[in-house]
């Protein structure tokens, strides 16, 4: 597949930056998002915070999210003009991790978040 | 010599003051007071707001509470509302027969038709056999599909799976074979296994056809006419989801449970009448216009609508400590609607539309106790208290006040608890009348259509417009307007719709749709609201015709309502009656009206001697 066949792929799914240490972390979050029905990709990273909030500027879905071991699952995307993540969560549970992939998909669904806050760690 | 003059009107919701300084009897200023009412209008209780409602204007006027001469209060004839809701059908299913929820991400689609199997035994079942497979929330996705997949590798036919958690969409993209999958079932232990079943998943936006098909049910089933006329309650039930599951059970059974919804006795001059709850609140209203001058209303023993006239009674009996055998209840207003209720021994939280009558009453108390309160407010007080006009009179008086009205002038006074209107001819005679039905009740239908638990809630819906939150940085208003923020608004609120009250947004935790929520508000406003001002206008009228009113003035709080005045002004223009919230002493809009009556009223009174 060519580079540019690559980009238009990438545009129609919601990225998933992680490190090869948090990959559990990521397939969670890849589960709530295939739950939501939204397609994704997860993608090795050394630096996946920064690559997710690259990510979420480009064209496309405009969702991405970042999981590493310092700072935890972050949730980005072009509806924040910031460049903060719109939920980060420091020490992710997996229930946590599928609920932050699931919120990633109603971003783009516009369906009233989940709240990850009231789940069990 | 300069001398204060204090108009305080008790209300429901509020206490409202007109506070005049005189000079050498003519009035040089006025100013008003608000505090809230504090316990049930007309006792002992509201003497706290009362002080705080006289303060309030003090500080405007810049004297000291005491120097107030004269307090008059208004004659209220307590008229106190209650309501309630009387369900006239209820829908049970003995056994578990039915599961019709609507996950947000149910899986596959289609139709499954099979007898029920946990899946723990899946493996071991008859090859060649049609089965649904029961999955608990201990078994997770992958062990599920991979469960599903081995079973139909081995000729087992899995026609469709019932799931505990929301995992249908993940464990549906792992299957081999696609089958329609219903997840987030709650009380899965419940479902009955080995008995025969049908699951049924529409694609995305679509409704279920089979399930909720009387016809289509008992095709799966291979049912008689008469069992298909029990199973009428299922489909009704399942109608508009997405997803449904249904089971047949040997001895289950679903019906519709007529509740004894009693009779409505009303005692007329003359005569007594009788209406029945179950034929609706037309025919009740119908009768109720029909009596002259109801006299108390009763209603049939040991049923809904008796025990809840008999609370209201012995409430107003309590409050006012009078004896419970001389309150009566001098009117009562009903209002037909459609009620989301749990259905009896379901599954999975499953709601049915059942037919319900909200009745509202409305207690007219003794007088004496308004003295009783006048004595004990000028014993804290040291002022001299006097009890003003009747309270419908007083608030003509005071929106007389609004320029552009004369004699004669109809005045609407829509409260919490119940309607006021009042004529005054052009020699000031006055015609004061009370009727059920008010504020309260809107709040109580609209808690009631949208099936929330908050009454809080439902208030707030009804007093303040609604806007759907569109991204983390713009709403868009229920008239279609779109606001726009610099600062992201909280992600709690995303994609929800809110409550804009003047103090900050409130969500609503509903999953129906903004403009559901709207039409449900204005449908309660028109159904209790607007009826009950044309009742209003029959009644005060003296040939029964609303034409021949010309002005109309609403008053009291509740015509700050966003958008009732609006609703009243396009009710009456079809009678070609000119209506308006009336805009007290120039400067109050439709509040104030009877404490300034009270005080202008002073103010003739003296003025004639």
């Amino acid at each position: 597949m060519d580079e540019k066949a690559v980009l238009q792929r990438m545009s129609l799914l919601i990225p998933v930056y992680t490190e090869t240490e948090s990959w559990e972390l990521a397939k969670q979050a890849g589960f709530g998002m295939e739950e939501e029905g939204i397609p994704y990709a997860l993608i090795e990273s050394l630096d996946p915070f920064e690559e997710a909030l690259a990510a979420s500027q480009r064209p496309g879905l405009g969702v991405a999210l970042g999981i590493s071991r310092r700072e935890g699952a972050g949730l980005f995307s072009r509806i924040l003009k910031e460049s903060l993540p719109v939920f980060c969560i420091k020490e992710p549970s997996q229930t946590q991790a599928r609920i932050l992939g699931k919120n990633g998909a109603r971003i783009i669904k516009k369906s009233p978040f989940v709240d990850w806050e009231e789940k069990d760690v | 010599m300069k001398e204060y003059v204090a108009g305080v009107d008790i209300g429901n919701a509020t206490t409202e003051t007109a506070l005049g300084e005189l000079l050498d009897g003519k009035l040089i200023r006025c100013v008003s007071g608000i505090a809230d009412t504090t316990g049930i209008k007309g006792t002992r209780d509201n003497i706290q707001g009362i002080i705080r409602s006289l303060k309030n204007a003090s500080e405007k006027m810049n004297i000291d509470p005491e120097q107030i001469e004269l307090i008059r209060i208004n004659e209220a004839t307590p008229v106190i509302g209650d309501f309630a809701m009387e369900t006239i059908t209820e829908t049970i299913i003995t056994e578990s027969t039915l599961i019709g929820h609507n996950p947000d991400t149910p899986g596959g689609i289609g139709i499954g038709i099979g007898r029920t199997i946990a899946f723990q035994d899946l493996l071991e079942a008859e090859a060649g056999q049609k089965f649904i497979v029961v999955v608990p929330d201990t078994v997770d996705f992958e062990m599920a599909a991979r469960g599903i997949n081995q079973a139909v590798q081995s000729g087992i036919l899995v026609e469709g799976a019932i799931l505990k958690n929301d995992d249908g969409v993940l464990v549906n993209n792992r299957l081999e074979k696609k089958i329609p999958i219903l997840d987030e079932v709650e009380m899965i232990g419940k479902v009955p296994i080995g008995m025969e079943c049908a699951v049924e998943v529409a694609s995305p936006g679509g409704c279920i056809d089979l399930l909720s098909n009387p016809y289509g049910i008992a095709t799966v089933f291979g049912l008689s006419p008469a069992e298909t006329k029990q199973i009428v309650h299922i489909a009704k039930a399942l109608i508009g989801n997405r997803s449904a599951v249904v089971i047949k059970t040997p001895a289950g059974e679903v019906k519709e449970r007529k509740i004894p919804a009693g009779e409505i006795l009303i005692q007329g001059k003359s005569r007594l009448y009788k209406a029945a709850v179950d034929r609706g609140a037309q025919e009740i209203m119908t009768i109720v216009s029909r009596v002259d001058e109801i006299q108390d209303v009763t209603g049939t023993k040991g049923t809904n609508v008796g025990g809840m006239l008999e609370k209201v009674r012995m409430e107003m009996a309590n409050l006012t400590e009078q004896d419970y055998k001389t309150v009566f209840i001098k009117d009562i207003m009903a209002v037909d609607t459609i009620v989301p209720r749990e259905v009896l021994g379901n599954l999975a939280r499953e709601i049915t539309m059942e037919k319900a009558v909200g009745i509202a009453a409305m207690v007219k108390t003794h007088k004496l106790h308004m003295k009783r309160l006048a004595e004990q407010l000028a014993e804290i007080l040291h002022t001299r208290i006097e009890i003003g006009g009747v309270e419908g009179s007083m608030a003509v008086m005071g929106a007389l006040t609004t320029p552009g009205t004369e004699k004669p002038l109809l005045v609407l006074d829509i409260g919490a608890g119940s309607t006021d209107a009042c004529l005054m001819d052009e020699k000031g005679k006055t015609k004061p009348i009370h009727l059920a039905g008010a504020g309260n009740m809107v709040t109580m239908l609209i808690s009631a259509e949208l099936g929330l638990e908050d009454f809080k809630l439902a208030e707030d819906i009804k007093k303040y417009p609604l806007a759907k939150v569109e991204s983390l940085y713009h709403i868009r208003y229920e008239d279609g307007s779109v606001e726009f923020f610099n600062e992201p608004l909280d992600s709690k609120l995303f994609a929800r719709t809110i409550i804009v009250k003047p103090g900050g947004w409130k969500p609503v935790n509903s999953r129906k749709s903004m403009e559901k929520i709207r039409q449900v508000r204005k449908e309660a406003k028109e159904k209790v609201l607007i009826q009950n001002i044309l009742r209003a206008l029959r009644k005060v009228s003296l040939t029964g015709n609303i034409n021949e009113f010309e002005h109309v003035v609403l008053v009291g709080g509740s015509s700050l309502d966003f958008e009732l005045g609006n609703m009243v002004t396009d009710a009456l223009s079809h009678y070609g009656i000119v209506s308006g919230k009336a805009n007290v002493r120039s400067t109050e809009g439709p509040r104030n009206a009877v404490a300034t009556g009270l005080l202008y009223a002073y103010l003739e009174e003296r003025k004639h001697g």
